[in-house]
């Protein structure tokens, strides 16, 4: 998207505190597009460019934020919106440190990083 | 998390490691810190933003690894924090020439209990000084490892995320054992 010489919270309403908790790294997709528009769930561009974009492939809040051009904070408060309206869906990257699952997904990472 | 002074060759090192051309993303400072600076005294004042760089890694199909290099000016300490509360790990890079420049990444990440290794960019392929050299100038552990790397080749990026990656593994097996 290009630079908007709209005001980047007017995009929020004024708002700049996300309903949901959101990191950086949270990842968002976007399954069913067309259904989430025909309710009126997505209505404005900037939705629908976000929805667009998770449809391709599961994408970071940083990459949308990038991609929108738009600051994290607004970014964080379109997508938590459009996860109220089940438009798409959030996995939060729930890292525990030290348990038995933590080192299977560490592993995990190694080995890709070891692969590519 | 890549941290280290300004012109270091953060952008460069998430760059060589990148599946995609790194990504600029932006925060306003009253995202997160309107609680720390009252901005309500001086209305007028435009939000100051700080930028950061990044990659993306699809390691498997449903594992995507972020490299974040962070932002430059210690003011955005703020932008760290949140950086720092979903990272694995984190690298210093480090610019023999300019050793003082690491030290503010270095405290930070021993403050937060972050695991991190020191990764010495040699510009011109050669180590000037000695690993050992380096780990005195900068005091620290001899449980920190320290590595020289290219952050322009992609394998010597790739390495150095690799150890951070065993670095963190180790930590937390330390942590568990108590």
């Amino acid at each position: 998207m290009h630079r908007s010489l709209v005001r980047p919270y007017a995009r929020t309403g004024g708002r700049v505190a996300p309903a949901t908790d959101l990191q950086l790294e949270s990842l968002v997709s976007a399954y069913d597009v067309a259904g989430a528009t025909a309710s009126g769930a997505v209505a404005s561009t900037v939705q629908r460019f976000i929805c667009d974009l998770c449809t391709e492939e599961i994408k970071s809040i940083a990459e949308i934020a990038a991609y929108a051009r738009l600051p994290l904070g607004v970014v964080k408060v379109i997508v938590s919106d459009l996860a109220d309206a089940g438009a798409v869906s959030i996995q939060r990257p729930g890292r525990v440190t030290g348990d038995r699952s933590s080192q299977a997904f560490m592993e995990r990472i190694l080995e890709g990083l070891k692969a590519l | 998390m890549v941290a280290g002074g300004f012109g270091v060759g953060k952008t460069t090192l998430v760059g060589a490691v990148s599946e995609i051309d790194p990504l600029t993303t932006e925060a306003s400072m009253t995202e997160a810190s309107v609680s720390v600076d009252d901005l309500s005294a001086t209305p007028q004042k435009a939000t100051t933003t700080v930028a950061m760089d990044f990659g993306r890694i699809s390691l498997d199909s449903d594992l995507v690894l972020y490299v974040f290099g962070t932002p430059g000016q210690h003011r955005f300490w703020f932008m760290w924090d949140d950086l720092a509360k979903g990272a694995i790990g984190a690298v210093v890079l480090v610019d023999t020439r300019r050793l003082a420049d690491a030290f503010p990444s270095i405290d930070f990440f021993e403050n937060r209990k972050l695991p991190y290794i020191v990764a010495i960019n040699c510009f011109d392929r050669l180590l000037h000084h000695s690993i050992e050299d380096v780990r005195h100038a900068l005091t620290i552990s001899p449980s920190v490892p320290i590595m020289a790397c290219d952050a322009r080749q992609r394998d010597s990026a790739k390495q150095v995320l690799i150890s951070v990656v065993q670095h963190a593994i180790a930590h937390d097996s330390a942590l568990q054992a108590g």
